[in-house]
């Protein structure tokens, strides 16, 4: 037996030594030579290309940044017309905080008093220094600026406030931030968390990846990542999110290489940058930088440690790190972080017994940063008349607009509570709102829904206008100051005019005569059979002409009815009429775009303010003093009785056929704004201009505008009592009597008295 | 601050009187202020002429703000840096836009860019803001005809 075992043994160790042999042999046949210089040149072209990819790649990274859009300035100065609530709300939307910090970004508030450090901004006219200054209230009105030292301060300009950017197509969004702009703490936080070998490693540390599987191995689950920084970079960089050995191999090859190129800050730098760290309505937020900005509303470098250890704790799945839908898994995240800080010794036990208790200090949601699609909207087209598609959605250009969020806040406001009290479900809405003199857009909505982008019915809905149109006939009249002024009579009885062989016969919408009236009334009280035949009078041609000079760049349809309004203008077109007269008499082009920097803060565009001649300003003083008529005793005298006393303002109602449209143009002294309320689909709304924009458009001037229609005088004009029922002179204690004004010359003349 | 710019602005507006009736490129010059008016005043070449605030044409508030901004433009216009003076003025306007002055002196800017017909326009916009402001008016008018 045991010889039988003796040979086997032998045997076997004969077959052993002859396959060594023979594999040895093989070994060095030529074939396999061959064969392994093969291999080892298809590995060395691979890691070639992969090479290739890593530094062309990490080279030529161009980050395509959205175009940011931004929010007027606030400008401080003494004598602003602001409340301090209003002021605190600007510093809210800034995402200053409340607190007895210095640091840029806060303030402190007792009663009407505020001290407050500014950030500074980097403007298109220069540098605004981060500044701290004191600022007083009294009513509504700033009352002192000073300088924290006391020291006098004629101007303040606080940074404008983030209201939307333009994305790219693949929807990343991200702010740009420098190695050494990330606080130091951040960084620590973040290589404690993620990779605390970082500067010790080549790309890849195999004890992580050990460590990692036996964690792994004993959870039975996959709950710890070996992958160092470098790697996840990589990944992100190059690779798909595919979960093979093959892409880990070339993700550990391609983190080598890397590493092997550039050094250790320029990939930290790319990192913070890259890492996906949020999702807001449809785009996908990367890097530290505007996830500062989303979660908190401030600046990276303003956030404190527990805010830092949040942003990195999300790291791992923003989505099942949303702080918003699950504040609880994000806190117990932050805090277990915040206890390997302690362990680590970047943060004492008692700084991290503390941070532990703070709650997650976020800002507002981030939404309420993009609500306001309407504008933007309005902002992407004027931008595309000067840039192209690509230079929008990735040159990280810097958009300054006109855009007053107080009023934005207001317009809304006023639209919600009007529009739930008409209570017609499918009633639509669009308002716009803009400087009377600059004819910049201060707010605009397309819609009831304000969120929601779509429709720009402010832009794009066009619509019969009604009476609104009826201003521009008086403006052409009025041009005339030889045949025409505010007192000249003009028949109210019924009309035919005859035009392309048939006729038309337009009727009051009280379907009453009145005689003879002078034009103020005609035109405060929207008598359509005056209207009417001033607009025969004067001829089709007078009144397109008048329109086109105002600002109106269609073709317009020369038909009588034009008078009356049945032409189809949108909310913008009939604003920019508006805005001639507003302005004094000059066509100011309206504009939303103040200017345009490029990402690196040099200035692109600037849109200039132009003005373009329009009409004499006297005729102008002269139908602003109609509308002014209108509001007190015409057609929107609900205004007069729901805006503060003696604050006047001008404006005409507009009511299209059926009741299809309702509107309301008007302006003050700082707010010009038209409001329209209508169905989608053009059928009645059974309002009137006066009893459906109207109500919105006083909610919206009564909380919103400031300054009343000065009774600025033109030179040229002189004022004259007249009696409104036979346009004579009268005695200013006629009970009939109006004072009004008169182009030199064109006043009434003959003995005063008064009608019966 | 403001007492800085009036030491900067002052002797502007005493060289522009001494130079200004020697033919040359329209300056943008700061016309009198009420203080200096009867010492002959001057402005350096290229500085806005900026008339004095009158009771008529001062807004809600706002003025020394809309002071410095305009003795910025013209600190601006006096280095060629138009495209800045221009930027501080529309500041102005829109803190003050029924003030006469701002229109002149962005009129100032338009000519000095080349831009006549704008400048034509702010003058005529400047001058109908402009109520029994006689200093103002024949600033304007001295200006205009500096121009042809």
């Amino acid at each position: 037996m045991n010889k039988v075992s003796k040979q086997i043994k032998t045997q076997k160790k004969v077959k052993r030594r002859g396959f060594l042999r023979r594999a040895i042999s093989l070994l060095f046949t030529p074939l396999l030579i061959k064969f392994s210089i093969v291999v080892s040149l298809l590995l060395a072209a691979y890691l070639a290309y992969l090479d290739a990819t890593i530094t062309s790649g990490f080279d030529n990274k161009q980050w395509q940044l959205p175009a940011r859009v931004y929010a007027r300035p606030l400008e401080l100065y003494e004598g602003l017309l602001i409340s301090a609530s209003e002021f605190e709300q600007e510093l809210t939307d800034l995402g200053y905080e409340r607190t007895n910090s210095a640091r840029p970004g806060s303030y402190m508030r007792q009663g009407n008093n505020f001290t407050m450090s500014t950030r500074g901004h980097r403007f298109w006219d220069g540098v605004e220094s981060p500044l701290r200054a004191k600022v007083s209230f009294s009513g509504r009105r700033l009352s002192q600026l000073r300088q924290i030292d006391n020291r006098s301060l004629a101007l303040l300009r606080l940074e404008p406030m983030e209201i939307g950017a333009i994305y790219p197509q693949h929807n990343e969004d991200r702010i740009m931030v420098t190695i050494n702009q990330a606080p130091p703490m951040l960084i620590a936080i973040l290589l404690a968390v993620e990779d605390h070998r970082f500067y010790t490693h080549r790309g890849v540390s195999p004890v992580s990846i050990i460590r990692a599987a036996i964690q792994n191995f004993k959870s039975g689950a996959i709950v710890q990542g070996g992958s160092t920084i470098t790697q996840q970079l990589v990944k992100n960089y190059y690779l798909t999110l595919e979960q093979s050995i093959g892409r880990k191999i070339k993700e550990a090859l391609m983190a080598l290489l890397l590493e092997l190129h550039y050094d250790k800050e320029a990939i930290l730098e790319a990192y913070i940058n890259e890492v996906y760290l949020a999702q807001s309505d449809g785009h996908a937020i990367h890097g530290f930088g505007l996830a500062s900005q989303h979660y908190f509303n401030k600046p990276l470098k303003e956030l404190s440690v527990d805010q830092m250890a949040l942003l990195v704790a999300v790291i791992r799945g923003p989505n099942y790190y949303n702080p918003w839908r699950h504040p609880e898994r994000v806190l117990a995240r932050r805090n277990r972080i915040l206890d390997l800080l302690g362990k680590q010794h970047l943060l004492t036990l008692d700084d991290v017994s503390w941070v532990k208790s703070q709650p997650l200090h976020l800002g507002k949601s981030s939404q309420s940063h993009y609500a306001f699609p309407a504008y933007i909207d309005l902002v992407k087209r004027q931008l595309r008349q000067v840039y192209s598609q690509n230079d929008l959605t990735s040159n990280g250009l810097k958009i300054y607009t006109s855009f007053n969020p107080r009023i934005q806040r207001s317009v809304e406001h006023a639209v919600t509570l009007g529009v739930n009290q008409l209570a017609d479900d499918q009633l639509q809405a669009a308002v716009i709102v803009t400087q009377p003199k600059t004819a910049e857009v201060l707010a605009l909505i397309g819609g009831k829904k304000f969120r929601y982008s779509g429709f720009n019915r402010a832009l794009d809905a066009n619509r019969s206008v009604g009476s609104t149109i009826k201003p521009f006939i008086y403006l052409a009249a009025l041009e005339q100051p030889s045949k025409y002024s505010l007192a000249t009579l003009i028949d109210d009885k019924e009309i035919t005019i005859e035009h392309n062989n048939s006729f038309w016969s337009p009727r009051n919408y009280d379907r009453q005569d009145h005689g003879q009236v002078p034009m103020i009334t005609a035109l405060a009280k929207s008598y359509n059979q005056a209207t009417v035949r001033l607009g025969d009078q004067l001829g089709i041609e007078t009144v397109v002409d008048t329109l086109q000079r105002s600002g109106f760049d269609r073709t317009i349809n020369p038909v009588p009815s034009l008078f009356i309004g049945t032409t189809q203008l949108s909310p913008w077109e009939l604003i920019g009429l508006y805005q001639t007269v507003a302005s004094g008499g000059y066509h100011v082009p309206l504009k939303a775009i103040r200017a345009v920097l490029d990402k690196d803060n040099q200035p692109l565009e600037r849109f200039q303010f132009e003005l373009q001649s329009g009409f004499d300003p006297k005729a102008v003083a002269l139908v602003t003093r109609g509308l002014v008529h209108v509001t007190e005793q015409g057609s929107a005298r609900f205004a007069k009785k729901r805006l503060p006393q003696g604050f006047t303002v001008a404006g005409k109602t507009g009511t299209s056929g059926e009741l299809r449209d309702s509107w309301f143009a008007g302006f003050s002294g700082d707010m010009l704004a038209v409001v329209w309320l209508g169905h989608d689909d053009n059928s009645p709304t059974q309002l009137t201009g006066a009893s459906g924009a109207l109500p919105i458009w006083t909610t919206l001037f009564k909380s919103a505008s400031r300054k009343s229609l000065s009774a600025h005088q033109v030179r040229g004009l002189n004022l004259h009592w007249v009696d409104l029922k036979t346009g004579q002179p009268a005695a200013s204690f006629c009970s009939t009597a109006i004072e009004l004004p008169f182009i030199v010359g064109s006043e009434p003349t003959g003995e005063k008295s008064c009608s019966l | 601050m403001l007492k800085r710019y009036l030491v900067i602005v002052v002797p502007f507006i005493f060289l522009y009187g001494c130079v200004n009736n020697i033919a040359r490129e329209p300056a943008i010059t700061l016309p009198a202020n009420p203080i200096t008016d009867t010492e002959a005043p001057a402005a350096q070449e290229g500085a806005i002429l900026l008339p004095s605030r009158t009771s008529h044409n001062i807004s809600a508030g706002g003025n020394d703000a809309v002071d410095q901004l305009l003795m910025s433009a013209s600190e601006a216009s006096i280095n060629q840096q138009l495209a800045r003076a221009s930027a501080l003025i529309e500041r102005a306007v829109r803190l003050s836009p029924q003030d006469p002055r701002v229109y002149f002196s962005l009129a100032q800017v338009r000519f000095k860019e080349n831009r006549s017909d704008q400048a034509y326009l702010l003058l005529k916009k400047s001058q109908s803001l402009v109520i029994n402001d006689l200093q103002m008016l024949d600033a304007i008018k001295k200006f205009r005809a500096s121009m042809k």
